[in-house]
C-alpha cells in the first residue's frame, strides 16, 4: 500500500501540466495581440499629440514667437498628457537635409542628454528623413515612422504645421516655409512597461492556475479519493468483519458515481452474505445427508458376511468397495454344518441408494436360500422369482452362486449373467458354463448347474465388473487380461489371499483416478491339509526326484520317509517302465496323518502289481530281475489295494509310523 | 554317487558313497566292470544311506561273477536301513554282510 501511487495525484498533476501547456500557449499568442494593440494605442498617441501640437502651434508664430510664449512648457505638457516621450517642431531645410528646432518639449522618459542638448536654435545635420520632408511637403495625416537602432526603438509622428495666428490681425497667416511638427515615443520604455504588466498578468495567470489545481486536487482527494479509499478498505476487510459480524453498511452520500459504487457494494454484501447462508445451510445438509449416508454404509457392510473367514479345511476373503457411500455390488457365503459350502457374487444394476436398497433385499434373501435349497439352480431360480414379484424399479442383478463338496471336491455352480469366476489350480481355469440371463427381470427363467473341480490348493476367485471396468487417470480399463495375468501369477505363489494381491495391483492401475463402479472380489482357498500333496507327473524316471521332494516334505519320521522312497521308486519305475508306450500321466497322491497314505494312479495299460508277488525263497539269484521291486514295496507297506476303475490303474498303500518290515499284510 | 577303487593283492575294496538307486545303479554297474584281476571283493557301503531293488540287483550281480571266479564277496558297514532291505530279500544269507 505504502508504495501505491494514487491515481488521483496522477491526474492532478496532469491536468496542472495540461494546464500549464495551455495558459502558455494562450500567453503567447495573447503577447502578440496586446503588443500590436500597444503598438496601435502608441500610434494613435503621439499622432493626437502631433495634432494638438500643430493646434497649439498654430498660436504663434514658431519662426519669431513672442517674448510672453512659452512653446517648450506647452509641448511638455502635452508630452505629459499623451505619455510620449518628446514633442518637437524643426524648421526643415530640404537642400541641405538638416533640421533646426524651433521648440520641444519632454515627457518623462526624455533622456536628460537631450534635454540638455535639445532647444530652440539647435541645427541637426543631415538628420532630415523622409517623413519629415513629405510632412514638409503638406502631407497633414501624420507621417509615422518607426524607428529601430541598437540602442533606441523610437516611434515618431510627422506633422506639418503650415500657419499662425496673427494676434493683431486676427488671422491665420501661412508660412513661407512650414515647420514640421514631431511627436516620438520611446517604445523601449512603453515595451518594459507592457511587459511589466504582461509579466503580472502571466504571474497571476499562473497562481490562479495552481490555486485550481490545488482546489481540484483537494476536491478529488475529499470528494473521490478518500471515498474509494474507504470502500476499498471495507471491501478488504469484508471477511473478516463478516467473521466478526460486524459488517455495517456503507454510508451514501449524494448521487454520483461514488454513491452507485457504494450502493452496489451494499448490494454485494448483501447478496454475498445471502450466498453464503444458502452454502451454510447446503452444507449444513450435505453433512447430515453424509452422516446417514455412513450409517447407512455401516448397516450395508452389515448385511455381508464378515470380510475373512478361516476354517480348518479353506479361507475364504472378500473385499467390497462401493463406488459411492453405498453401493450395489454383494457377495455372500455360507458353511453348512454337512461341509458345503456355497459362495455368491452379485452386482445390483445402477449405483448409489437405489443399488444399495436392492442389494440389501438381495443379499438377504441369497443367504437364506443358501440354507434352504440344495443347489445353486436352485437357489439363482428362486432368488429370480423373488425379485422379480416385487420389482416396481425394474432393477436387475448379475449373480453367481457355487457350492462345493468337502468330500469330492466338486463345485457346481450357476452364473446369472455374472462375469465369469476362475479356479486357479495348476492353471487359470474360467468358469464359463451354467451361464443365464440376470436375476430379477423374467419371472420363471430357469437356470442350470455346471460342474467343475475344486481340489486342495486351489482357489475361486469371483469378481464384480467394478475390476475389470476400472479406469486408470487416462482412461483406460484394467481389463480381464490384466485380471488374468495377475491371477495366473498368483497360481505359484499367493492363492489363498487374493483379493488383497489384485488390490495392490487395482490401486496401482487406478492411482489418481475417481472409481466409477462399485468393487467386490471373493476368493475361496482350499487348503492343502496335514502335508497332503497330489502330483501330477509325466512317467519319466526324472520324476523322481519330484517325488522325493513331496516326500522330504510331509510331517513324518525320518525312518518313514525311507520307507516311501523306497515304495515309491519302486511303484514309479514301474509305471515309468510298462504302464505307458510313450510318458503319460501319473497322479500320485500323499496324505500324511496317521501314518503316510500314498496312491498312484495312471492311466496306462491295466496291471494288478499285487497279483503273483515274488516269493522270495524262489527268487532266481541267477537271472535276478522283476518283481524284486513289488516283492519289497508290499513288503514294507502296512496295507496296499489295488482297483482298476474309470481307465485308471489305482494302487493304495498306506504306511505306520511303526516298524513295518516283518508284518506285512492284506489290506 | 561317487565310487572308489581300492586294489589290496587279490582283494578289491569298492567303496560308494551316495544313493544306489535305479538313477545310479547304471554307474555302479559300469564302474564294477573291471575288477582289475582282484579275486575276491569287499562291497564297502559306509557312504549308502539307501537302496533300491536296482542296487540290490547290481549287488547280486556283482556277488555272482566273483562267486563264479572262485572268489569271496562281502558287504562291509552297511547302514541299518539298508541292512534291513538287504534281510527282507534274503541275501543276507548268500554273502556275508556286516555292518562293521
Amino acid at each position: 500500500m505504502s508504495k501505491m501511487k494514487s491515481i488521483f495525484v496522477k491526474i492532478g498533476l496532469l491536468v496542472l501540466l495540461i494546464l500549464l501547456v495551455m495558459e502558455s500557449a494562450v500567453l503567447v499568442l495573447n503577447y502578440k495581440t496586446l503588443y500590436d494593440s500597444n503598438y496601435a494605442d502608441c500610434e494613435a498617441d503621439i499622432r493626437n499629440a502631433a495634432k494638438m501640437a500643430v493646434e497649439t502651434c498654430e498660436a504663434v508664430n514658431l519662426y519669431d514667437p513672442p517674448e510672453h510664449a512659452d512653446t517648450d512648457k506647452v509641448l511638455s505638457d502635452i508630452c505629459e498628457m499623451f505619455n510620449i516621450t518628446y514633442l518637437f517642431a524643426v524648421e526643415p531645410d530640404i537642400r541641405t537635409r538638416s533640421e533646426t528646432y524651433l521648440a520641444i518639449g519632454f515627457g518623462k522618459d526624455a533622456l536628460q542628454e537631450a534635454k540638455a542638448n535639445r532647444h530652440r536654435g539647435v541645427r541637426v545635420e543631415g538628420m532630415l528623413n523622409e517623413q519629415q520632408i513629405e510632412a514638409y511637403n503638406g502631407n497633414k495625416e501624420g507621417i509615422i515612422l518607426h524607428e529601430v537602432s541598437t540602442f533606441d526603438d523610437t516611434l515618431v509622428c510627422y506633422m506639418p504645421c503650415t500657419r499662425y495666428l496673427d494676434a493683431a490681425n486676427r488671422k491665420y497667416i501661412t508660412y513661407e516655409k512650414p515647420a514640421v511638427i514631431g511627436a516620438e515615443i520611446s517604445l523601449d520604455s512603453v515595451n518594459q512597461t507592457f511587459v511589466e504588466r504582461f509579466q503580472k498578468i502571466a504571474l497571476l495567470t499562473l497562481s490562479m492556475t495552481l490555486l485550481i489545481a490545488v482546489a481540484f486536487a483537494l476536491l478529488l482527494y475529499f470528494k473521490i479519493s478518500k471515498p474509494i479509499r474507504v470502500i476499498s478498505g471495507r471491501m478488504s476487510s469484508f471477511v473478516s468483519e463478516r467473521e466478526n459480524k460486524k459488517v455495517e453498511k456503507l454510508e451514501i452520500k449524494g448521487n454520483d458515481e461514488l454513491a452507485l459504487m457504494a450502493r452496489s457494494f451494499n448490494t454485494m454484501t448483501d447478496e454475498i452474505n445471502r450466498y453464503i447462508g444458502d452454502i451454510d445451510a447446503l452444507t449444513r445438509e450435505k453433512h447430515t445427508q453424509e452422516a446417514e449416508l455412513n450409517i447407512a454404509r455401516r448397516i450395508q457392510m452389515g448385511l455381508l458376511q464378515p470380510d475373512r473367514t478361516e476354517h480348518e479345511a479353506l479361507g475364504i476373503r472378500a473385499y467390497v468397495r462401493p463406488a459411492k457411500d453405498v453401493g450395489g455390488d454383494l457377495y455372500d457365503y455360507r458353511i453348512l454344518d454337512d461341509g458345503r459350502v456355497f459362495v455368491a457374487a452379485a452386482d445390483v444394476s445402477g449405483k448409489g441408494i437405489s443399488a444399495a436398497l436392492f442389494m440389501s433385499r438381495a443379499v438377504t434373501l441369497l443367504h437364506q436360500l443358501m440354507l434352504t435349497q440344495s443347489s445353486p439352480q436352485e437357489i439363482m431360480e428362486m432368488f429370480n422369482d423373488t425379485l422379480c414379484a416385487k420389482n416396481p424399479g425394474g432393477m436387475f442383478i448379475t449373480a453367481f452362486v457355487a457350492v462345493w463338496e468337502p468330500e469330492t471336491g466338486k463345485l457346481t455352480y450357476t452364473n446369472a449373467g455374472h462375469n465369469l469366476p476362475y479356479i486357479l489350480s495348476d492353471t487359470l481355469i474360467t468358469l464359463d458354463q451354467g451361464h443365464g440371463v440376470a436375476a430379477g427381470l423374467f419371472e420363471g427363467e430357469r437356470y442350470e448347474n455346471a460342474c467343475a473341480t475344486l481340489r486342495e490348493g486351489d482357489t475361486l476367485f469371483l469378481y464384480t465388473d467394478g475390476v475389470n471396468e476400472a479406469k486408470n487417470a487416462d482412461g483406460g480399463f484394467y481389463s480381464t487380461k490384466r485380471l488374468e495375468d495377475q491371477l495366473t501369477a498368483c497360481i505359484g505363489s499367493d492363492k489363498a489371499e487374493l483379493p488383497s494381491v489384485i488390490l495392490s495391483d487395482l490401486n496401482r492401475f487406478t492411482e489418481g483416478a475417481e472409481q466409477n463402479d462399485d468393487i467386490t472380489m471373493l476368493s475361496l482357498h482350499i487348503k492343502e491339509r496335514g502335508g497332503e500333496k497330489t502330483l501330477r507327473l509325466l512317467s519319466e524316471l526324472k520324476q523322481l526326484e519330484v517325488i522325493r521332494d513331496a516326500i522330504r516334505q510331509l510331517p513324518v519320521s525320518e525312518n518313514l520317509k525311507k520307507t516311501l522312497f523306497l515304495a515309491a521308486e519302486e511303484i514309479f519305475v514301474n509305471i515309468c517302465s510298462y504302464a505307458y508306450d510313450e510318458p503319460g500321466e501319473v497322479e500320485i497322491r500323499l496324505r500324511a496323518g496317521d501314518g503316510v497314505k500314498l496312491t498312484f494312479s495312471d492311466r496306462g495299460k491295466p496291471f494288478d502289481p499285487t497279483a503273483e508277488i515274488l516269493d522270495i525263497d524262489e527268487y532266481d539269484h541267477e537271472n535276478a530281475i522283476g518283481g524284486l521291486g513289488r516283492f519289497l514295496t508290499f513288503s514294507i507297506a502296512d496295507r496296499y489295494r489295488y482297483e482298476y476303475r474309470d481307465g485308471k490303474n489305482i494302487l493304495y498303500l498306506y504306511f505306520s509310523e511303526v516298524n513295518q518290515h516283518d508284518n506285512h499284510k492284506e489290506a | 554317487m561317487t565310487i572308489t577303487k581300492k586294489l589290496d593283492g587279490d582283494t578289491l575294496t569298492v567303496s560308494v558313497d551316495g544313493w544306489l538307486d535305479t538313477m545310479t545303479s547304471p554307474q555302479f554297474h559300469d564302474e564294477v566292470q573291471e575288477l582289475s584281476g582282484a579275486k575276491n571283493v569287499v562291497l564297502d557301503l559306509g557312504g549308502v544311506a539307501y537302496i533300491s531293488s536296482a542296487g540290490l540287483r547290481e549287488t547280486v550281480a556283482l556277488f555272482r561273477r566273483v562267486s563264479a571266479q572262485g572268489g569271496s564277496f562281502s558287504v562291509r558297514r552297511v547302514a541299518p536301513g539298508v541292512l534291513d532291505v538287504f534281510t527282507l530279500t534274503g541275501f543276507d544269507r548268500k554273502f556275508e554282510i556286516r555292518t562293521d
